[in-house]
């Protein structure tokens, strides 16, 4: 199981699949509602591993969240497209489509114990375009 | 994987290694609500440490001049003060945290009689209004 992850805006980078551990999908509706909605939001939390670089390779584009993160409101680059493809056995299982995601929370966490740090990606689709959102899946990679 | 953290601009420098530090937290922190992306964002530094009194008072106490910063009343204009927190491992500053205007959230020291030494916790926020001066930069190389 793998996941490659897409983030377009102003400077696209992508997640790489060894910092990537977890990913959660929710759709978020009011517990009390009575009939359907039409307050239906929807979120992405991306949790993964903030490595350092060795050998002269590259640094991670972990930071590139950190600064995504703190986008101003004011500025047309706090939204971003967000792809997330899980991969596995040849099959894209599914494939997140975000196209005006922004950021909710952002967290780094590092430890003397752990040898890697952890970041907590937490996102959301602006919510009047809840319609562009597409969950996809179940097709040869 | 090392942190230091070094606090700018009180009447002493504050500043703590990798010997002293156990474990720091970075956030940017928005309401989860929101529809869409919110303005009010809080961006700020947790770090957990032991206490290392200095042998002989050879080195300046850093958990005791973080103690007085916290007791700083908001009149004061050093209540705000530049802190910077570095990441660093395989000789490379993965991460490093700069808050100009940061003030104290959260400090605690915990001391015991059965550990050696105590331990500290530091939660610091950069002043809201400015948020645009906070620097993430990293990827460079660190000695």
């Amino acid at each position: 199981m793998a996941f490659r992850i897409k983030i377009e805006g102003q400077e696209p980078f992508d997640i790489p699949p060894e910092c990537t551990k977890s990913v959660q999908f929710t759709t978020e509706i009011p517990l009390d509602s009575n009939a359907r909605t039409k307050d239906v939001g929807t979120g992405l939390v991306i949790i993964g591993k903030i490595l350092a670089a060795t050998d002269g390779d590259q640094d991670d584009s972990t930071r590139k969240m950190a600064l995504w993160s703190v986008v101003p409101a004011e500025k047309a680059d706090c939204y971003r497209k967000v792809t997330i493809e899980l991969t596995a056995a040849g099959v894209i299982e599914r494939k997140y489509h975000f196209p005006n995601a922004f950021v909710v929370d952002y967290q780094e966490k590092y430890g003397d114990v752990d040898g890697t740090g952890t970041f907590t990606l937490a996102l959301r689709q602006k919510k009047d375009k809840f319609a562009n959102v597409t969950v996809e899946g179940g097709y040869p990679a | 994987m090392g942190f230091r953290l070094k606090v700018t601009g009180g009447p002493e420098d504050i500043a703590f290694d990798e010997r002293a530090i156990v474990k720091a937290e970075f956030f940017s922190d928005s309401p989860n609500d929101s529809n869409a992306r919110a303005t009010d964002v809080a961006l700020s530094i947790k770090v957990w440490g032991k206490m290392l009194y200095s042998l002989g008072g050879e080195e300046a106490d850093a958990t005791l001049n973080v103690a007085k910063w916290s007791q700083v009343p908001s009149e004061k204009a050093d209540c705000y003060r530049s802190a910077q927190l570095d990441i660093v491992a395989a000789s490379q500053i993965v991460r490093q945290y700069t808050l100009p205007d940061a003030f104290v959230m959260e400090y605690k020291e915990e001391l015991a009689d059965e550990t050696g030494v105590g331990t500290f916790y530091l939660h610091v926020k950069q002043k809201k209004d400015q948020n645009a001066a906070v620097k993430l930069d990293g990827g460079f190389g660190a000695e």
